[in-house]
């Protein structure tokens, strides 16, 4: 009795809030805005504030201190920015595409304070904005609009639309003159071009070309204000000029201003102000000028690499900062104040180039120190596009923004413990080995490695007893050894701009980082996981220009070279258009084999070995090739491998799906070749089965075809056409019509189709039913009658409007699956399974509305596929949410269930997929423009590893099954201990009392 | 016999015998002649000789008799048996299967402890059981053999009951969802990929 009141006081729970800690705990998040386009970095005393807007349309003001942010505008991905300024109001955006947005953000809050649009041109974008007197706002849009708006509150005062042929880009306002300055087309160059305009009433003054104006590119020319002039800058097709606006005919050369040869104007930092600096690159130096003819500071060495200038307006000086390239390990800062026009100091900052390129642009701030003398703080972008925080000579923060411009990403497992290892070795003997060893040998191989388990059995229940009791966390050291569970893994991302990223996934640290300069990744492989002794191979797959293609390999765990030696490291081809891994292993090295698709129906082997050949030809009669433009094209081919005469590869034609003309792809599925099947049925509420159709190379594809130009024509009407295509014969099992679906707005793509085992599911934006086309496709009556007649049989009413397409405006995602038989039990009997000779699969279909926009959609990923998958979704509104397979079921009864299918298990229809807060796998963080979902199973065949990108990085782990193969957190180890310890002892106590009382009744 | 007599000594003899060849003559009644009453021992065992048969063969139809009252007897429990199984429903519960299990449990055991029932109806000794092939021959003389019979296949009816519960339970495997685990999944002849070529625009 007593023991039983311990055991229940021990078994009380702890309780704990979970769930704020658990945010964080197994997710991670990467903040990031995109490389900067637009940079202010400003200084108001003792504060310093880092305004950017990026080339991903995001505006953010980043905190010096740490890199994040302190807020961030991420506008639409069809938002583009086109310029930025920071007022006294705060910042001015302008922005778009077909309708041109400009608005004022509060500078502080980040709050949106007014928004103007206009309509716009696609074809011109060029864009630029002035501020004038009182704060008003002169913006230039598509080269040709003049606007100026009320600062106050976004109000259009004057608007002109010039009449000229000369495409102006850069406005600059003096006073109350404006200057448009723009290159007029003329015979070989074009010319500067430059019109005057009044700044109160907008009326044109002038428009003139200086004599001398013929520059090679608009990027040549530069406007440095003053306050009595504005002085226009250009290099010249031979020489750089100089010209002061407004007097038409009045051009100098700026060798001849400031005394220098063979001038060649570098840049103007910061035009806006009084005193702007123009560097200047003579001969073999670099000056820097100040108008109207003073040369303040001369930098010699002007063989020197890198030349970045970037200059900072604090403490009532102007410093102007030179940084060039060091040994490639640092960087050299020279500082120069140049009002004062004197040199403050060179400094060396330590900068390894390899991971990220040669610095781009450079951004400065000069503060004073505590002692008096002075600090500063270089802000800049390197070549990867990616952006660092330097000062005191060190990299203070990293911000891999490359990473939003991340085309692929592929999970790398972690290498297993040695120990482990040792017992894989001993079963993945090579032949030769098992002839050469003796039995003896393997004897004493196998005992030794037993007792180095034993041996490390203490640090084992060490490490286990540290899991159950959650201090597994604090640990910071970053071990490249595969966990218990398998969540800690390694992602390694791969950018347009050659960037490499390698991000462990169970806290997000980087691995190693790597960076091609030149080269636009658009593909990561596995081709090796990790085996014992060898480490896992990645290979990238990049384009250095239009006609070259390149093939990296590397080991996934370093970032080096593979093989280390270096050689066939990199190959080169010509342009590849696919690369795909073929179930086949090199065997010298056990790297998988890669077919590479390229120009001219040629294709490649990698690594391109006799042995390797060998293998491929004799996989070559199974080997079946589907190829398409992708989104946008409508054509599907299907090709075979030949080897022609000359010992090379082509690809053969097989079959080919045209789709109508006005049929264009809109989304590709694609099943995993890895994907694990747990059951080849699904188990009815009567026992029988549903045999699932189960054929791999079986694609779902969507395509849409539209009228009109859009939602708000009257002609306009849209259609989703799904059909299922059987990749190895071509032909096509299935087609669906989606009436009145498509996308929301042309430029926002909503078709998403994810594909897995023998379902599909695609989404979609329903216009209604004034959007659905009038006649209707014989074929698909067709399978609307086969699906009417399933529901008939099924007692569910007839649905009588099933052609009817519902009248309420949303997205929609219907769900599909296959069987390969309408009948329960009944299956085609075989070993095997050729698509040469299957049937047509039965399919049956039901759709939801769900209340978000969807951006990106992906599947969960579990190592024996038991757990029931989770559709993942990347919501427009910034959240990676989960809808689990269960709610997309095509089974799901309309009307009350019957005994049967309450059996089965099935949830009653709903015409809407509720939004289910508790689902959101980014619970309250803002994650937006989820573009690519990746999942990976871990050990735990409950828990799925998942990372979104796009913009952000967020990485999570997902068990749409719940945990069912964990024990909760909240797991009192200590009460089920110590109850084990209570029931020993109980039955220790009893064992004797019993033996006594025994022994007593003997006695009797 | 007269009413009138108000006690009687039957001197018959028949009565001694059934008392049993008593030789305490101290004890014998009056009215007993020793020779009488073992002439009449002798006459009554020859006489009795019939009369014991008689009784064997009585003993034996009784027994037999009892012998298939105990064979029907898990007959007459069926009905029982069967109401008890429909009242405890057919979803898996602790008394459903408690309930299906026992039968099941009691009549298996029940044929396999058959002759142990029946022993106590055998007319022959138990101790010289015969073994191995007069085994079976014993058995084919065995006059128990059609209640044994008739009790086994009763019990096994018991045992078909209990099937049909755990049939009607969804215990059996007979549906094919039962072996869906076990099923290999098709190999796949053909190895088709692909997908989007890369456009390399941007």
């Amino acid at each position: 009795m007593l023991l039983l009141l311990l055991a229940c006081l021990l078994c009380t729970p702890v309780f704990s809030a979970i769930h704020v800690d658990q945010a964080g705990a197994t997710d991670w998040h990467k903040e990031l805005v995109g490389t900067p386009s637009h940079v202010f970095y400003t200084r108001t005393g003792q504060r310093s504030q880092l305004f950017v807007g990026t080339e991903r349309n995001v505006l953010a003001l980043i905190s010096p201190k740490t890199g994040n942010s302190v807020w961030r505008q991420v506008l639409e991905p069809s938002d583009d920015l086109l310029s930025v300024r920071l007022g006294s109001h705060g910042l001015v955006s302008i922005s778009g595409r077909r309708l041109i947005h400009t608005r004022l953000w509060d500078a502080q809050t980040g709050f949106l304070v007014w928004d103007q649009s206009s309509d716009g041109n696609v074809s011109k974008p060029a864009a630029d904005l002035t501020f004038t007197g009182g704060g008003d706002v002169v913006t230039l849009i598509n080269g040709e609009t003049v606007t100026r708006l009320s600062g106050e509150e976004g109000s259009i005062l004057w608007s002109s639309k010039l009449e000229t042929s000369a495409t102006y880009r850069c406005i600059y306002a003096h006073g109350r003159v404006l200057y448009l300055i723009g290159t007029k087309q003329s015979r070989d160059y074009p010319e500067v071009s430059i019109i005057q305009m009044d700044a109160i009433t907008g009326r044109i003054i002038e428009e003139y070309q200086p004599p001398n104006g013929a520059v090679r590119a608009s990027e040549d020319i530069f406007v440095a204000g003053d306050v009595e002039h504005v002085y226009l800058y250009w290099n010249g097709v031979a020489r750089a000029y100089r010209h002061i606006l407004g007097r038409q005919a009045d051009v100098e050369e700026v060798e001849e201003v400031f005394g220098i040869e063979s001038a060649e104007i570098v840049t103007v930092l910061q035009p806006e102000t009084m005193h702007p600096d123009i560097i200047i690159r003579a001969k073999d130096k670099y000056l820097i000028a100040r108008n109207p003819h003073t040369v303040v500071h001369t930098f010699q060495r002007a063989h020197l690499e890198g030349n970045i200038f970037a200059t900072a307006h604090s403490l009532g000086k102007t410093h102007v900062l030179r940084l060039t390239r060091g040994s490639g390990k640092e960087l050299r800062a020279e500082l120069v104040d140049s009002t004062s026009a004197k040199a403050i100091g060179t400094y060396s900052i330590p900068f390894i180039e390899r991971m990220s390129g040669p610095v781009q642009k450079a951004f400065l701030d000069v503060f004073p120190k505590k002692d008096g003398s002075i600090g500063f703080r270089i802000f800049i972008i390197t070549a990867d596009g990616s952006t660092k925080l330097l000062k005191d000579g060190a990299i203070v923060w990293t911000k891999e923004e490359a990473l939003t411009k991340a085309s692929a990403a592929v999970y790398v497992d972690l290498p297993e413990k040695s120990l482990l290892s040792q017992v894989h070795d001993e079963l993945n003997e090579q032949p030769e080995e098992t002839a050469s060893i003796t039995s003896i040998e393997r004897y004493m191989r196998r005992v030794r490695s037993h007792y180095n388990k034993v041996k490390a059995l203490p640090e084992r229940i060490v490490a286990m007893s540290k899991y159950l009791f959650g201090s597994s966390n604090t640990h910071d050291d970053m071990d490249l050894r595969a966990d218990m569970l398998g969540v800690r893994k390694v992602i390694v991302f791969a950018s347009k701009t050659g960037k490499v990223v390698a991000y462990d996934t169970e806290r997000g640290r980087t691995v190693w980082e790597r960076y091609f300069g030149g080269i636009s990744f658009w593909q990561v492989e596995n081709i090796r996981t990790s085996v014992v002794k060898y480490p896992p191979v990645i290979t990238l797959v990049g384009n250095r220009d239009e006609s070259t293609s390149l093939l990296y390999r590397l080991n996934a765990l370093t970032g080096d070279d593979y093989p280390g030696d270096g050689s066939n490291a990199t190959s080169e081809f010509g342009l590849i258009r696919k690369v795909m891994r073929l179930p086949l292993e090199e065997p010298e090295d056990r790297t998988h084999l890669l077919a590479l698709v390229g120009q001219d129906s040629q294709v490649y082997l990698h690594p391109d070995s006799p042995v390797a050949r060998g293998a491929f030809e004799t996989f070559l009669p199974t080997f079946h090739l589907y190829l398409t433009e992708g989104v946008g094209s409508s054509e599907l081919g299907g090709f075979k491998v030949a080897q022609s005469p000359d010992g090379n590869y082509k690809l053969i034609s097989t079959w080919k799906v045209e789709f109508p003309d006005d049929e264009k792809i809109a989304a590709l599925g694609e099943v995993s070749k890895h994907e694990h099947v747990a059951s080849l049925g699904r188990v009815l509420g009567n026992r029988s089965v549903l045999y699932k159709y189960l054929n791999p190379n079986l694609l779902a594809l969507a395509t849409i075809a539209t009228t009109g130009t859009g939602p708000f024509d009257a002609q306009f009407t849209s259609v989703v056409l799904l059909y299922l295509i059987d990749t190895v014969t071509g032909s096509i099992h299935y087609r669906a019509e989606f009436k009145g679906a498509g996308h929301v707005l042309p430029d926002i793509p909503s078709i998403h189709l994810v594909q897995s085992e023998n379902w599909a599911v695609v989404s979609y934006w329903n216009h209604g039913p004034e959007a659905a086309p009038s006649q209707i496709d014989q074929s698909t009556i067709e399978t609307e009658q086969d699906l009417k007649k399933k529901r008939k049989k099924k007692r569910k009413p007839a649905a009588a409007t099933s052609f009817a397409v519902p009248d309420a405006k949303g997205f929609e995602m219907a769900t599909l699956e296959f069987y390969e038989s309408a009948k329960p039990d009944s299956r085609l009997e075989s070993n095997t399974f050729s698509s040469f000779q299957s049937k047509r699969p039965h399919v049956i279909a039901q759709s939801y509305a769900f209340p978000k926009r969807i951006n990106a959609m992906a599947l969960t990923a579990t190592g024996a596929g038991i757990t029931t998958k989770e559709v993942l979704l990347g919501l427009a509104e910034g959240h990676l949410y989960g809808v689990n397979k269960r709610l997309l079921d095509p089974r799901r009864p309309v009307g009350a269930p019957t005994a049967d299918e309450k059996e089965e298990g099935v949830l009653p229809y709903r015409a809407t997929l509720d939004f289910n807060p508790k689902e959101v796998a980014s619970y309250h963080l803002y994650v937006p423009r989820i573009e690519h979902v990746l999942s990976s199973a871990t050990k735990l065949e409950s828990t799925s590893l998942t990372i979104a990108w796009g913009l952000d990085i967020f990485c999570a782990r997902r068990s749409p099954s719940k945990a069912f193969d964990v024990l909760s957190e909240g797991f009192n180890y200590g009460a089920l201990l110590t109850t084990i310890a209570a029931l020993i002892l109980g039955i220790w106590v009893a064992k004797g009392m019993a033996q006594r009382k025994k022994l007593n009744d003997l006695w009797k | 016999m007269t009413s009138k007599a108000l006690w009687t000594f039957n001197l018959t003899g028949s009565d001694t015998v059934a008392r049993g060849n008593s030789r305490n003559t101290k004890l014998d009644p009056p009215g007993f002649a020793e020779a009488v009453a073992n002439d009449g021992a002798r006459i009554s065992r020859r006489g009795s000789q019939d009369d014991q048969q008689e009784k064997e063969v009585q003993i034996a139809n009784l027994k037999m008799k009892k012998a298939w009252d105990a064979a029907l007897a898990p007959g007459k429990s069926i009905p029982m048996n069967a109401i008890m199984l429909y009242m405890s429903g057919n979803s898996i519960q602790i008394f459903s299967v408690l309930v299906t299990v026992m039968l099941l449990w009691n009549s298996i055991k029940a044929i396999m402890g058959v002759n142990t029932v029946f022993d106590r109806f055998s007319t022959k000794s138990t101790e010289t059981r015969p073994r191995g092939i007069a085994a079976l021959l014993a058995l084919s003389s065995d006059p128990l053999l059609l209640p044994k019979l008739a009790y086994i296949v009763l019990q096994f009816g018991c045992l078909a009951l209990g099937v049909w519960k755990c049939g009607a339970m969804g215990l059996l495997p007979t549906a094919h969802s039962d072996w869906l685990a076990f099923m290999e999944p098709k190999k796949i002849l053909e190895y088709g990929v692909g997908g989007s070529l890369e456009s390399h625009t941007s």
